[in-house]
């Protein structure tokens, strides 16, 4: 072999070696997401568990240390925490991609995972693991829902999970609500993305 | 090499200058908060026909989500020419329809934004109906995906249907509502009110006596 050919293969392998890195160091979790639809059983009682655990009335807003915060606005953040928390897996690796939700580390988080209509359009993609039904009231425990405010844009602005048993209840993040009324405090006129979890 | 340690020491001296500057001018500026904080609301009899203005389009936005009828929407909203859109609205209606209209203002807004709201909301309507008719109560994968395609890849938001009827929608949004700055000058008024959920910025004008939305900015999500 060449001078020239040694030092190509070793660049080559040390380019392998460095993606190969990235993605093992990230999270084992990786190599086994794909686009494709995951198979899973969503656990509703520990996502309720969860969001319960991680939100409060007329309080500082409680955050898990192992997750990014957002103070001003952390609805989306505690909704896929929710999710994840019932067994929902991460997905793919790139942080831009529409297609992939992740939260490795504070540096390594996919925009689907704290961006309200990015989470959105994420669900949309995903019918099999996703069903957008017609009103929040038609919702379980676990499940999602995002609110489009009336000084509207058809863009959701919010995120919140139900909770309670037959639903009706609703914890969030931003400002910290725990097991109030499903439409609390919400202004005349909102449209909502009903968004069932059939993964 | 002396010479070049010192330039090098300079250099990061400067660096370190600027952004101490930037970080300093971000800390003091003179945001829509620190506005809000030195408003105020006047006790006047047009400083009500205005809060009740800024309520009744809360009402009309109900109305047209729950019966796609946005016909009493020019009864609160108007064009007004000295008060454009905001880049995000247009770039909406670029993205609904295509275009912006000429002389689009924020009643041709309004009345874009829940055209674009309706046709998505039937779309998933008459899938749904589709679906039922078939004996289910849910859309297929491919029956959403298709409905999403034909929304210009976004998502449809369903048609409002409360429980509440809309006027016990509105003497709830009346407690919700804090206007934290009422400002008119002659027959124009910039209002900046929180309804509940996000902190707007609104520009009403006065016409034949009556005051309309010319303009609502949004300046936050406050959170519901």
């Amino acid at each position: 072999m060449s001078k020239y050919s040694r030092r190509k293969a070793l660049f080559v392998l040390t380019g392998v070696g460095l993606v190969a890195m990235l993605f093992l160091g990230a999270s084992p979790l990786i190599l086994s997401a794909s686009p494709q639809t995951l198979v899973g059983n969503y656990n509703r009682g520990a996502a309720e568990s969860y969001a319960d655990a991680w939100t409060c009335n007329n309080c500082t807003e409680p955050h898990n240390p192992n997750y990014n915060y957002y103070p001003n606005g952390d609805c989306t953040n505690y909704v896929s925490q929710v999710l994840h928390a019932g067994g929902y897996p991460y997905r793919g690796w790139n942080p831009w991609d529409i297609w992939h939700w992740f939260h490795y580390n504070y540096w390594y988080v996919s925009e689907t995972w704290y961006n309200t209509p990015k989470i959105n359009q994420y669900f949309s993609l995903y019918p099999n693991e996703f069903e957008y039904r017609g009103w929040p009231t038609q919702l379980n425990k676990g499940d999602i829902f995002l609110f489009d405010f009336p000084t509207r844009d058809n863009i959701p602005d919010h995120a919140a999970v139900i909770v309670g048993n037959g639903g009706g209840l609703r914890d969030q993040h931003t400002v910290p609500r725990k097991r109030v009324p499903w439409d609390a405090f919400v202004p005349q006129g909102t449209a909502y993305w009903s968004v069932h979890v059939k993964w | 090499m002396g010479k070049h340690r010192l330039a090098l020491l300079v250099g990061l001296a400067i660096l370190i200058a600027i952004g101490g500057v930037v970080l300093l001018g971000g800390l003091g500026n003179n945001s829509s908060t620190g506005e809000v904080i030195a408003g105020g609301v006047p006790d006047t009899e047009e400083a009500q026909e205005i809060q009740a203005t800024i309520l009744q389009a809360y009402k009309l936005y109900d109305i047209a989500g729950r019966t796609f009828d946005a016909s009493q929407f020019p009864s609160v909203f108007v064009n007004d020419p000295d008060v454009p859109l905001t880049r995000d609205q247009r770039e909406r209606l670029q993205e609904w329809f295509g275009a912006v209209p000429e002389n689009a203002g924020y009643l041709t807004y309004v009345i874009a934004c829940y055209t674009d709201f309706t046709r998505g909301a039937k779309l998933f309507e008459e899938a749904m109906a589709n679906a039922r008719a078939k004996g289910r109560d849910y859309l297929t994968p491919d029956e959403w995906r298709r409905i999403v395609e034909l929304h210009g890849g976004r998502p449809p938001a369903p048609r409002l249907q409360p429980s509440m009827t809309v006027e016990d929608a509105q003497e709830m949004q009346k407690t919700l509502m804090r206007y934290d700055l009422i400002d008119v000058e002659d027959d124009k008024a910039r209002v900046i009110f929180d309804d509940g959920a996000t902190l707007n910025k609104a520009t009403l004008v006065r016409r034949g006596g009556k005051w309309y939305i010319a303009g609502v900015e949004r300046l936050a999500v406050t959170g519901p």
